[in-house]
Protein backbone atom coordinates (compact mmCIF):
# COMPACT_ATOMS: atom_id res chain seq x y z
CA UNK A 1 0.00 0.00 0.00
CA UNK A 2 3.10 2.24 0.93
CA UNK A 3 4.37 1.89 -2.25
CA UNK A 4 1.09 2.78 -4.09
CA UNK A 5 1.07 5.61 -2.37
CA UNK A 6 4.47 6.66 -2.80
CA UNK A 7 3.84 6.06 -6.59
CA UNK A 8 0.68 8.65 -6.84
CA UNK A 9 2.78 10.96 -5.36
CA UNK A 10 5.30 10.57 -7.37
CA UNK A 11 3.30 11.44 -10.24
CA UNK A 12 1.52 13.90 -8.81
CA UNK A 13 4.50 15.69 -7.85
CA UNK A 14 6.04 15.21 -11.91
CA UNK A 15 2.32 16.90 -12.92
CA UNK A 16 2.71 19.83 -10.57
CA UNK A 17 6.03 20.29 -11.77
CA UNK A 18 4.82 20.42 -15.10
CA UNK A 19 2.15 23.06 -14.65
CA UNK A 20 4.87 25.31 -12.68
CA UNK A 21 6.65 24.53 -15.84
CA UNK A 22 4.55 25.47 -18.19
CA UNK A 23 1.74 28.09 -16.21
CA UNK A 24 1.02 29.35 -19.58
CA UNK A 25 -2.51 28.02 -20.02
CA UNK A 26 -3.21 28.68 -15.94
CA UNK A 27 -2.03 32.10 -16.29
CA UNK A 28 -4.24 32.39 -19.25
CA UNK A 29 -6.85 31.53 -17.72
CA UNK A 30 -6.29 33.18 -14.75
CA UNK A 31 -5.88 36.83 -17.07
CA UNK A 32 -8.96 35.59 -19.09
CA UNK A 33 -11.58 35.52 -15.94
CA UNK A 34 -10.15 38.64 -14.62
CA UNK A 35 -10.24 40.61 -18.12
CA UNK A 36 -14.00 38.91 -17.90
CA UNK A 37 -14.46 40.40 -14.57
CA UNK A 38 -13.93 43.93 -15.39
CA UNK A 39 -15.46 44.14 -19.16
CA UNK A 40 -18.34 42.55 -17.88
CA UNK A 41 -18.86 44.86 -14.66
CA UNK A 42 -17.93 47.62 -16.60
CA UNK A 43 -20.27 47.32 -19.37
CA UNK A 44 -23.46 46.06 -17.44
CA UNK A 45 -22.16 46.30 -13.95
CA UNK A 46 -24.27 49.59 -13.39
CA UNK A 47 -27.78 47.46 -13.10
CA UNK A 48 -26.51 46.07 -9.50
CA UNK A 49 -29.05 49.17 -8.25
CA UNK A 50 -31.74 46.86 -8.90
CA UNK A 51 -33.55 45.62 -5.95
CA UNK A 52 -32.64 41.78 -7.63
CA UNK A 53 -28.99 42.16 -6.63
CA UNK A 54 -30.05 42.28 -3.17
CA UNK A 55 -27.21 45.60 -2.60
CA UNK A 56 -24.41 43.49 -3.83
CA UNK A 57 -21.98 45.07 -6.07
CA UNK A 58 -21.71 43.46 -9.75
CA UNK A 59 -18.27 42.35 -9.28
CA UNK A 60 -19.80 39.86 -6.38
CA UNK A 61 -22.49 39.05 -8.28
CA UNK A 62 -19.80 38.14 -11.71
CA UNK A 63 -17.56 36.90 -9.09
CA UNK A 64 -18.32 33.30 -9.05
CA UNK A 65 -18.86 33.40 -12.85
CA UNK A 66 -15.20 33.91 -13.60
CA UNK A 67 -13.98 31.42 -10.76
CA UNK A 68 -15.76 28.67 -12.65
CA UNK A 69 -14.34 29.67 -16.00
CA UNK A 70 -10.95 29.92 -14.49
CA UNK A 71 -10.83 26.26 -13.15
CA UNK A 72 -11.77 24.80 -16.69
CA UNK A 73 -9.02 26.72 -17.73
CA UNK A 74 -6.85 24.89 -14.98
CA UNK A 75 -8.79 21.83 -15.00
CA UNK A 76 -7.05 21.48 -18.65
CA UNK A 77 -3.67 20.56 -17.12
CA UNK A 78 -4.32 16.61 -16.69
CA UNK A 79 -5.17 16.70 -20.07
CA UNK A 80 -2.26 18.38 -21.72
CA UNK A 81 0.20 16.39 -19.67
CA UNK A 82 -1.68 13.36 -20.64
CA UNK A 83 -1.19 14.45 -24.34
CA UNK A 84 2.09 15.38 -24.04
CA UNK A 85 3.27 11.76 -22.54
CA UNK A 86 0.88 9.97 -24.89
CA UNK A 87 2.47 11.78 -27.80
CA UNK A 88 6.21 11.33 -26.54
CA UNK A 89 5.57 7.88 -25.76
CA UNK A 90 6.90 8.62 -21.59
CA UNK A 91 2.72 7.61 -21.00
CA UNK A 92 3.91 3.68 -22.32
CA UNK A 93 7.14 4.06 -20.34
CA UNK A 94 4.90 4.59 -16.95
CA UNK A 95 2.82 2.45 -17.50
CA UNK A 96 5.59 -0.51 -17.97
CA UNK A 97 6.26 0.27 -13.70
CA UNK A 98 4.97 -1.49 -11.39
CA UNK A 99 2.82 2.11 -10.42
CA UNK A 100 -0.99 1.53 -10.25
CA UNK A 101 -2.48 2.47 -14.26
CA UNK A 102 -5.16 4.52 -11.96
CA UNK A 103 -2.48 6.13 -10.11
CA UNK A 104 -0.97 6.84 -14.02
CA UNK A 105 -4.21 9.06 -14.74
CA UNK A 106 -5.69 10.63 -11.71
CA UNK A 107 -2.45 11.81 -9.91
CA UNK A 108 -1.94 14.72 -12.81
CA UNK A 109 -6.39 15.15 -11.98
CA UNK A 110 -5.09 15.71 -8.76
CA UNK A 111 -2.24 18.09 -9.78
CA UNK A 112 -4.93 19.65 -11.21
CA UNK A 113 -6.91 19.93 -7.93
CA UNK A 114 -3.73 21.90 -6.63
CA UNK A 115 -3.64 24.32 -9.70
CA UNK A 116 -7.12 24.57 -8.78
CA UNK A 117 -6.84 25.74 -5.11
CA UNK A 118 -4.05 27.90 -5.52
CA UNK A 119 -5.19 29.63 -8.52
CA UNK A 120 -8.91 30.06 -7.03
CA UNK A 121 -7.67 31.49 -3.62
CA UNK A 122 -5.09 34.24 -5.54
CA UNK A 123 -8.00 34.95 -7.64
CA UNK A 124 -10.68 35.25 -5.00
CA UNK A 125 -8.38 36.87 -2.59
CA UNK A 126 -7.74 39.68 -4.67
CA UNK A 127 -11.55 39.78 -5.07
CA UNK A 128 -12.13 39.91 -1.54
CA UNK A 129 -9.05 43.01 -0.97
CA UNK A 130 -10.93 44.77 -3.83
CA UNK A 131 -14.12 44.29 -1.36
CA UNK A 132 -16.03 42.03 -2.52
CA UNK A 133 -18.06 40.44 0.57
CA UNK A 134 -17.62 37.44 2.35
CA UNK A 135 -21.09 36.76 4.20
CA UNK A 136 -19.60 33.94 6.15
CA UNK A 137 -15.87 35.38 6.59
CA UNK A 138 -13.57 32.69 6.36
CA UNK A 139 -15.74 29.74 5.98
CA UNK A 140 -17.35 31.46 2.83
CA UNK A 141 -13.89 31.69 1.39
CA UNK A 142 -13.25 27.90 2.01
CA UNK A 143 -16.33 27.50 0.77
CA UNK A 144 -16.03 29.05 -2.86
CA UNK A 145 -12.23 27.73 -3.15
CA UNK A 146 -14.05 24.15 -2.02
CA UNK A 147 -16.78 24.14 -4.82
CA UNK A 148 -14.57 25.46 -7.33
CA UNK A 149 -12.18 22.16 -6.67
CA UNK A 150 -15.22 19.55 -6.90
CA UNK A 151 -16.15 21.64 -10.21
CA UNK A 152 -12.64 21.79 -11.58
CA UNK A 153 -11.24 18.21 -10.48
CA UNK A 154 -14.52 16.74 -12.19
CA UNK A 155 -13.87 18.86 -15.53
CA UNK A 156 -10.20 17.43 -15.49
CA UNK A 157 -11.07 13.30 -14.53
CA UNK A 158 -13.25 13.66 -17.49
CA UNK A 159 -10.65 15.36 -19.68
CA UNK A 160 -7.93 12.94 -18.56
CA UNK A 161 -10.77 9.58 -18.95
CA UNK A 162 -11.15 10.40 -22.22
CA UNK A 163 -7.44 11.10 -23.33
CA UNK A 164 -6.68 8.31 -21.69
CA UNK A 165 -8.87 5.93 -23.87
CA UNK A 166 -8.42 8.16 -26.93
CA UNK A 167 -5.19 9.50 -27.05
CA UNK A 168 -6.83 12.65 -29.10
CA UNK A 169 -6.76 16.10 -27.81
CA UNK A 170 -9.70 17.05 -29.44
CA UNK A 171 -11.76 15.24 -27.52
CA UNK A 172 -10.68 15.80 -24.28
CA UNK A 173 -10.72 19.69 -25.35
CA UNK A 174 -14.31 19.25 -26.46
CA UNK A 175 -15.45 18.67 -22.40
CA UNK A 176 -13.73 22.43 -21.91
CA UNK A 177 -15.79 23.65 -24.86
CA UNK A 178 -19.00 21.81 -23.64
CA UNK A 179 -18.16 22.99 -19.89
CA UNK A 180 -17.66 26.84 -21.04
CA UNK A 181 -21.01 26.41 -22.87
CA UNK A 182 -23.07 25.71 -19.81
CA UNK A 183 -21.55 28.30 -17.56
CA UNK A 184 -23.54 30.91 -20.17
CA UNK A 185 -26.52 28.91 -19.65
CA UNK A 186 -27.03 29.52 -16.50
CA UNK A 187 -28.01 33.05 -14.20
CA UNK A 188 -24.46 34.01 -15.39
CA UNK A 189 -24.91 37.57 -16.07
CA UNK A 190 -28.17 37.90 -14.06
CA UNK A 191 -30.48 36.66 -10.95
CA UNK A 192 -33.49 34.97 -12.57
CA UNK A 193 -35.56 37.40 -11.49
CA UNK A 194 -34.08 39.72 -14.55
CA UNK A 195 -34.22 36.74 -17.12
CA UNK A 196 -36.99 37.32 -19.27
CA UNK A 197 -36.26 34.32 -22.12
CA UNK A 198 -38.17 31.11 -20.39
CA UNK A 199 -35.73 28.52 -22.53
CA UNK A 200 -32.58 29.81 -20.49
CA UNK A 201 -34.54 29.61 -17.32
CA UNK A 202 -35.54 26.23 -18.04
CA UNK A 203 -31.93 25.57 -18.69
CA UNK A 204 -30.41 27.27 -16.00
CA UNK A 205 -32.39 25.45 -13.93
CA UNK A 206 -31.74 21.93 -14.62
CA UNK A 207 -27.83 23.01 -15.42
CA UNK A 208 -25.21 21.93 -12.68
CA UNK A 209 -23.15 24.76 -13.22
CA UNK A 210 -26.18 27.09 -11.90
CA UNK A 211 -25.81 25.80 -8.46
CA UNK A 212 -21.86 26.15 -8.15
CA UNK A 213 -22.69 29.90 -8.84
CA UNK A 214 -25.87 30.51 -7.15
CA UNK A 215 -23.96 29.14 -4.06
CA UNK A 216 -21.04 30.92 -4.52
CA UNK A 217 -23.04 33.70 -4.67
CA UNK A 218 -24.79 32.82 -1.61
CA UNK A 219 -21.55 32.76 -0.02
CA UNK A 220 -20.17 35.82 -1.14
CA UNK A 221 -22.56 38.74 -0.98
CA UNK A 222 -25.53 36.53 0.10
CA UNK A 223 -27.63 37.12 -3.22
CA UNK A 224 -28.77 33.85 -3.44
CA UNK A 225 -30.37 31.30 -0.68
CA UNK A 226 -27.83 29.21 0.94
CA UNK A 227 -29.47 26.36 0.00
CA UNK A 228 -27.72 26.31 -3.08
CA UNK A 229 -24.55 25.99 -1.26
CA UNK A 230 -26.23 22.00 -0.49
CA UNK A 231 -27.27 21.62 -4.17
CA UNK A 232 -24.35 22.70 -5.04
CA UNK A 233 -22.46 20.21 -2.96
CA UNK A 234 -24.49 17.10 -3.55
CA UNK A 235 -24.97 18.03 -7.18
CA UNK A 236 -20.91 18.01 -6.58
CA UNK A 237 -20.18 15.03 -4.99
CA UNK A 238 -22.38 13.23 -7.32
CA UNK A 239 -20.83 14.55 -10.79
CA UNK A 240 -17.40 14.27 -9.16
CA UNK A 241 -17.58 10.70 -8.01
CA UNK A 242 -18.92 9.77 -11.54
CA UNK A 243 -16.55 11.79 -13.14
CA UNK A 244 -13.24 10.01 -11.20
CA UNK A 245 -15.08 6.81 -11.57
CA UNK A 246 -14.76 7.46 -15.64
CA UNK A 247 -11.09 8.48 -15.30
CA UNK A 248 -10.23 5.42 -13.11
CA UNK A 249 -12.08 2.87 -15.46
CA UNK A 250 -10.24 4.41 -18.55
CA UNK A 251 -6.82 1.98 -16.90
CA UNK A 252 -8.67 -0.55 -18.56
CA UNK A 253 -8.84 0.92 -22.20
CA UNK A 254 -5.13 3.03 -21.92
CA UNK A 255 -4.04 4.07 -24.90
CA UNK A 256 -0.66 2.60 -25.04
CA UNK B 1 -5.28 -14.24 -35.81
CA UNK B 2 -2.19 -12.31 -35.00
CA UNK B 3 -0.50 -15.54 -33.01
CA UNK B 4 -1.81 -19.00 -32.96
CA UNK B 5 -0.44 -21.71 -30.85
CA UNK B 6 3.10 -20.01 -29.93
CA UNK B 7 5.00 -21.76 -27.35
CA UNK B 8 8.77 -19.98 -26.41
CA UNK B 9 10.87 -21.17 -23.44
CA UNK B 10 13.81 -18.96 -23.33
CA UNK B 11 16.60 -20.10 -20.63
CA UNK B 12 17.97 -17.52 -18.05
CA UNK B 13 20.93 -15.48 -19.18
CA UNK B 14 20.06 -16.44 -22.47
CA UNK B 15 20.68 -14.01 -26.05
CA UNK B 16 17.43 -14.50 -27.47
CA UNK B 17 16.24 -13.41 -31.28
CA UNK B 18 12.80 -13.54 -32.03
CA UNK B 19 12.51 -13.06 -36.39
CA UNK B 20 10.06 -13.11 -39.08
CA UNK B 21 8.98 -10.53 -41.69
CA UNK B 22 6.60 -7.65 -41.22
CA UNK B 23 3.14 -8.77 -40.24
CA UNK B 24 4.68 -12.06 -38.60
CA UNK B 25 3.20 -11.34 -35.03
CA UNK B 26 6.53 -10.40 -33.39
CA UNK B 27 5.59 -7.32 -31.84
CA UNK B 28 2.09 -8.60 -31.04
CA UNK B 29 3.88 -11.35 -29.26
CA UNK B 30 5.98 -8.88 -27.28
CA UNK B 31 2.74 -6.79 -26.52
CA UNK B 32 1.07 -10.00 -25.00
CA UNK B 33 4.39 -11.08 -22.71
CA UNK B 34 4.49 -7.63 -21.46
CA UNK B 35 0.71 -6.90 -20.39
CA UNK B 36 0.28 -3.93 -23.22
CA UNK B 37 -2.25 -5.97 -25.02
CA UNK B 38 -3.93 -8.86 -24.38
CA UNK B 39 -4.35 -12.12 -25.91
CA UNK B 40 -8.49 -12.80 -27.36
CA UNK B 41 -8.17 -16.46 -25.79
CA UNK B 42 -5.24 -19.09 -25.00
CA UNK B 43 -2.52 -18.38 -21.80
CA UNK B 44 0.42 -16.45 -21.09
CA UNK B 45 2.86 -16.87 -18.59
CA UNK B 46 6.24 -14.81 -18.06
CA UNK B 47 8.31 -16.13 -14.78
CA UNK B 48 4.49 -17.70 -13.90
CA UNK B 49 2.81 -14.73 -14.22
CA UNK B 50 -0.19 -13.82 -16.32
CA UNK B 51 0.82 -10.40 -17.88
CA UNK B 52 -2.68 -9.39 -18.54
CA UNK B 53 -3.51 -10.03 -14.47
CA UNK B 54 0.06 -9.36 -12.63
CA UNK B 55 1.56 -6.44 -14.67
CA UNK B 56 2.73 -4.68 -11.77
CA UNK B 57 4.56 -8.11 -9.97
CA UNK B 58 5.86 -8.74 -13.80
CA UNK B 59 7.50 -5.62 -14.03
CA UNK B 60 9.97 -5.92 -11.26
CA UNK B 61 11.24 -8.78 -13.47
CA UNK B 62 11.00 -7.47 -16.97
CA UNK B 63 12.30 -4.54 -18.80
CA UNK B 64 10.80 -3.44 -21.98
CA UNK B 65 12.24 -1.77 -24.86
CA UNK B 66 10.15 -0.59 -27.80
CA UNK B 67 10.35 0.09 -31.08
CA UNK B 68 9.75 4.04 -29.96
CA UNK B 69 11.80 5.97 -27.57
CA UNK B 70 9.21 6.17 -25.13
CA UNK B 71 10.85 9.34 -23.44
CA UNK B 72 9.88 12.86 -21.96
CA UNK B 73 11.58 15.21 -24.25
CA UNK B 74 11.92 17.94 -21.75
CA UNK B 75 13.64 15.71 -19.33
CA UNK B 76 17.70 15.63 -18.42
CA UNK B 77 19.04 12.02 -19.05
CA UNK B 78 20.03 11.84 -15.25
CA UNK B 79 16.39 13.24 -14.34
CA UNK B 80 14.80 10.31 -16.16
CA UNK B 81 17.55 7.64 -15.02
CA UNK B 82 16.30 8.84 -11.03
CA UNK B 83 12.47 9.26 -11.52
CA UNK B 84 12.52 5.83 -13.35
CA UNK B 85 14.48 4.52 -10.41
CA UNK B 86 12.09 5.89 -7.88
CA UNK B 87 8.87 4.68 -10.12
CA UNK B 88 10.38 0.99 -9.38
CA UNK B 89 10.99 1.94 -5.59
CA UNK B 90 14.86 2.83 -5.51
CA UNK B 91 14.64 5.73 -3.79
CA UNK B 92 17.87 8.10 -2.91
CA UNK B 93 21.20 6.37 -2.82
CA UNK B 94 20.28 3.18 -4.50
CA UNK B 95 18.75 5.02 -7.24
CA UNK B 96 21.55 7.64 -7.83
CA UNK B 97 24.09 4.07 -7.93
CA UNK B 98 22.33 2.27 -10.11
CA UNK B 99 21.76 5.31 -12.18
CA UNK B 100 25.42 5.89 -12.52
CA UNK B 101 26.11 1.99 -13.39
CA UNK B 102 23.98 3.16 -15.88
CA UNK B 103 25.58 6.19 -17.67
CA UNK B 104 29.09 4.29 -17.37
CA UNK B 105 27.41 0.86 -19.05
CA UNK B 106 26.13 3.10 -21.98
CA UNK B 107 28.58 5.99 -21.66
CA UNK B 108 26.48 9.26 -21.41
CA UNK B 109 28.83 10.55 -19.11
CA UNK B 110 29.53 14.37 -20.12
CA UNK B 111 26.00 14.29 -21.66
CA UNK B 112 23.93 13.58 -18.38
CA UNK B 113 22.60 17.00 -18.41
CA UNK B 114 21.23 16.82 -21.70
CA UNK B 115 17.77 17.07 -22.12
CA UNK B 116 16.25 14.06 -24.17
CA UNK B 117 14.95 16.45 -27.09
CA UNK B 118 18.32 17.35 -27.71
CA UNK B 119 20.14 13.81 -28.02
CA UNK B 120 20.46 11.99 -31.44
CA UNK B 121 17.83 9.31 -32.31
CA UNK B 122 20.23 6.84 -31.95
CA UNK B 123 20.76 7.99 -28.34
CA UNK B 124 17.71 8.37 -27.49
CA UNK B 125 17.39 4.67 -28.37
CA UNK B 126 20.06 3.65 -25.99
CA UNK B 127 18.58 5.82 -23.15
CA UNK B 128 15.62 4.23 -23.73
CA UNK B 129 17.01 0.85 -23.08
CA UNK B 130 19.04 2.30 -20.31
CA UNK B 131 15.85 2.88 -18.50
CA UNK B 132 14.26 -0.40 -19.03
CA UNK B 133 17.66 -1.95 -17.35
CA UNK B 134 17.03 0.61 -14.23
CA UNK B 135 15.86 -2.36 -11.97
CA UNK B 136 18.19 -4.90 -13.03
CA UNK B 137 15.14 -6.80 -14.63
CA UNK B 138 15.98 -10.49 -14.74
CA UNK B 139 14.43 -10.54 -18.84
CA UNK B 140 14.70 -7.28 -21.13
CA UNK B 141 12.22 -7.81 -23.85
CA UNK B 142 13.64 -5.45 -27.06
CA UNK B 143 11.41 -5.30 -29.68
CA UNK B 144 13.36 -3.80 -32.94
CA UNK B 145 15.65 -1.74 -31.12
CA UNK B 146 18.38 -0.72 -33.25
CA UNK B 147 16.27 0.41 -36.60
CA UNK B 148 17.08 3.76 -37.43
CA UNK B 149 20.78 3.65 -35.63
CA UNK B 150 23.87 4.21 -37.53
CA UNK B 151 26.68 1.43 -36.97
CA UNK B 152 29.21 3.34 -34.54
CA UNK B 153 25.94 3.55 -32.36
CA UNK B 154 24.34 0.19 -33.16
CA UNK B 155 27.86 -1.52 -31.92
CA UNK B 156 28.13 0.43 -28.96
CA UNK B 157 24.72 -0.38 -27.96
CA UNK B 158 25.24 -4.37 -28.26
CA UNK B 159 28.35 -3.80 -26.45
CA UNK B 160 26.52 -2.01 -23.56
CA UNK B 161 23.57 -4.70 -23.80
CA UNK B 162 25.72 -7.36 -23.79
CA UNK B 163 27.71 -6.07 -20.89
CA UNK B 164 24.80 -5.99 -18.66
CA UNK B 165 23.78 -9.99 -19.90
CA UNK B 166 27.42 -10.76 -18.47
CA UNK B 167 27.51 -9.30 -15.66
CA UNK B 168 23.54 -9.37 -14.25
CA UNK B 169 22.79 -12.18 -16.20
CA UNK B 170 19.81 -10.23 -17.63
CA UNK B 171 18.17 -12.67 -20.13
CA UNK B 172 17.73 -10.42 -23.88
CA UNK B 173 14.82 -10.80 -26.00
CA UNK B 174 14.78 -9.43 -28.88
CA UNK B 175 13.32 -8.94 -32.09
CA UNK B 176 15.13 -7.73 -35.16
CA UNK B 177 14.75 -7.88 -39.12
CA UNK B 178 19.01 -7.00 -39.43
CA UNK B 179 19.97 -10.81 -39.24
CA UNK B 180 23.24 -9.93 -38.84
CA UNK B 181 22.65 -8.73 -35.32
CA UNK B 182 20.43 -11.72 -34.75
CA UNK B 183 23.30 -13.84 -35.84
CA UNK B 184 26.29 -12.15 -33.95
CA UNK B 185 24.31 -11.27 -30.48
CA UNK B 186 21.76 -14.14 -30.08
CA UNK B 187 22.93 -17.71 -29.02
CA UNK B 188 19.02 -19.26 -29.66
CA UNK B 189 16.49 -17.45 -32.29
CA UNK B 190 12.98 -18.29 -33.28
CA UNK B 191 11.66 -17.67 -36.32
CA UNK B 192 7.83 -17.03 -37.00
CA UNK B 193 5.71 -16.45 -39.57
CA UNK B 194 1.58 -16.09 -39.91
CA UNK B 195 1.72 -15.97 -35.99
CA UNK B 196 2.93 -19.89 -35.69
CA UNK B 197 6.78 -20.73 -34.80
CA UNK B 198 8.78 -22.29 -37.60
CA UNK B 199 12.06 -22.68 -36.39
CA UNK B 200 13.14 -22.32 -32.85
CA UNK B 201 16.60 -23.66 -32.11
CA UNK B 202 20.36 -22.49 -32.20
CA UNK B 203 21.75 -20.19 -34.57
CA UNK B 204 23.72 -22.90 -35.92
CA UNK B 205 21.04 -25.33 -36.23
CA UNK B 206 18.92 -22.78 -38.33
CA UNK B 207 21.98 -22.19 -40.41
CA UNK B 208 22.37 -26.35 -41.11
CA UNK B 209 18.66 -26.98 -41.11
CA UNK B 210 17.87 -29.48 -43.62
CA UNK B 211 15.01 -26.79 -44.54
CA UNK B 212 17.40 -25.54 -47.00
CA UNK B 213 18.16 -25.71 -50.61
CA UNK B 214 21.27 -24.53 -51.89
CA UNK B 215 24.29 -23.01 -50.12
CA UNK B 216 24.00 -21.25 -46.79
CA UNK B 217 26.54 -18.97 -45.90
CA UNK B 218 25.10 -16.73 -43.09
CA UNK B 219 21.97 -16.23 -41.16
CA UNK B 220 20.09 -14.18 -43.71
CA UNK B 221 20.43 -17.18 -46.46
CA UNK B 222 18.89 -19.70 -43.93
CA UNK B 223 16.18 -17.68 -42.96
CA UNK B 224 15.57 -16.46 -46.46
CA UNK B 225 15.77 -20.27 -47.72
CA UNK B 226 13.33 -21.31 -44.79
CA UNK B 227 10.60 -18.17 -45.99
CA UNK B 228 11.10 -19.32 -49.42
CA UNK B 229 10.43 -23.30 -49.02
CA UNK B 230 7.28 -22.18 -46.43
CA UNK B 231 5.79 -20.12 -48.80
CA UNK B 232 6.21 -22.71 -51.37
CA UNK B 233 4.27 -25.54 -49.06
CA UNK B 234 1.49 -22.95 -48.48
CA UNK B 235 1.04 -22.50 -52.24
CA UNK B 236 1.12 -25.85 -52.94
CA UNK B 237 -1.03 -26.52 -50.18
CA UNK B 238 -3.56 -23.93 -51.26
CA UNK B 239 -3.38 -25.34 -54.74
Amino acid sequence: MLREIDGFFLLFWRSVKKIVGKPFGIIGAVLMSLFFLFVYSAGIGAIDFLPQFKGSGYIAFFLPVCLVQMAMGSAAGAGGTLFEDVTSGYFRRIALSPITRVSLILAPVAADGFAIVITSSIFAGIAVLAGVPLRYGWMSFTGIIALNLIWGLSLSAISAGILARTGKNGTAALVTTIAFTLCFLTTAFLPKELITAKWLLVISAVNPVTYFIEAMRALLAGTSEIVYVQYASFTGAGLLLAALIFAASSRRRLFI
Amino acid sequence: MALNGITLSVQAGERFALLGPNGAGKSTLIRILTSLSRADCGSVRVYGLDPARNFRSLMNYIGVCGQSDDLDPEETIISQLLFQARLFGLNGKKGKERAEELIEIFDFAGEVKKRTKELSGGNRKRLHCALSLIHRPRLIFLDEPTTGMDPEIRHAFWESLKQVNKAEGTTLFFCTQYLDEAERHAQRAAVIFNGSVLFDGKIGELMTSSLHSGEITNLEDAYLSLMRSTKQKEVSHVA
